[in-house]
């Protein structure tokens, strides 16, 4: 069996995927409170403005990062449901029930800097355009995936299993919400960056805090999963000796 | 200095963006550091009862 193969497998263990990513955690949160700083001192005081939209172009160094991360990380949540759905892996279920809030945080900041940005570009904080109504249904998603799992809570197998099967479910507004400024008519604009269409930003001045801040929120979220992925662990595991023995030697 | 933090009009829409962005994170920090010392309590008190 390869080393790669070896490691998956050990991760799928809740020990040692207690072990693992606690050695992880400090590697996730410096790097991840150190690029968003410099992105948003970079992008707020050195990035040139924009010659259309002047200063309030600079709203995008917060909503472009969080945006893209609501996205990934549903991606993440449908995902690990997917593994916790067919082969009720315990650690897949932690990252599932662990991501959603984080990623509804992204999603909130997502819709509220588009909103603060829309009112002086479009003239209205909010229309009922494809791409800002998709992810408002991403939002609910969230919600309904963390309200899930709260609603069966006593029993938390059963609880992850249903919640994996919403998740899944949800999986579909992806590419609803990707596709939805083509598919529609919007007053959203296009993307600015895809892998394979390159950057429709030219000036490295401007691109760099964009990259700099997208960077710093993946850190920050595998930061956040990790440890709360760990609680979770604990917490649904808390009659098992590992967790003794986890916790003898382990200070609050 | 003061140009920096008018943003040229758009001040309000600049900052009140980054202090959604910092809201949220800090939220984020803090409701983890909660989650964290009630499961520990939680935890440390059910270890306790099983000694007694």
């Amino acid at each position: 069996m390869n080393k790669l193969l070896k490691f998956y497998y050990h991760l799928g263990s809740p020990p040692s995927y207690y072990r693992i990513s606690g050695k992880l955690i400090p590697w996730m949160i410096i790097p991840a409170v150190a690029l968003m700083v410099y992105g948003l001192i970079d992008g707020l005081f050195f990035a040139p403005p924009d010659y259309l939209q002047k200063d309030s172009y600079r709203i995008m160094f917060v909503h472009v990062p969080a945006a893209w991360m609501s996205m990934f990380v549903y991606a993440i949540v449908g995902f690990s449901g997917i593994l916790a759905f067919v082969w009720r892996m315990k650690v897949a279920e932690a990252i599932m029930i662990s991501s959603a809030p984080i990623g509804a945080g992204f999603t909130v900041i997502a819709l509220v800097t588009g909103m603060l940005w829309g009112k002086p570009m479009w003239g209205t904080y909010w229309d009922w355009d494809a791409r800002m109504t998709s992810e408002l249904i991403l939002l609910f998603l969230y919600i309904g995936v963390m309200a899930m799992y709260s609603a069966y809570s006593d029993d938390p197998r059963k609880a992850a299993r249903l919640t994996a099967l919403v998740a899944i479910i949800g999986l579909v507004n992806l590419p609803i919400i990707h596709y939805s400024v083509t598919w529609w008519s919007s007053i959203h604009q296009g993307s600015s960056i895809s892998i394979t269409g390159g950057s429709s930003i030219k000036d490295w001045d401007m691109l760099r805090p964009l990259l700099v801040m997208a960077l710093g929120t993946k850190f920050y979220y595998l930061y956040s999963v990790l440890a709360r992925s760990r609680l979770h662990l604990l917490e649904t595991e808390m009659s098992k000796q590992w967790v003794k023995k986890e916790l003898t030697g382990e200070s609050q | 200095m003061s140009e920096i933090l008018h943003m040229d009009g758009y001040a309000f829409y600049v900052w009140g963006s980054m202090a959604c962005f910092l809201l949220v994170l800090i939220v984020d920090a803090i409701s983890l550091k909660t989650k964290k010392t009630h499961i520990f309590r939680k935890i440390h008190s059910m270890l306790k009862r099983k000694k007694l």
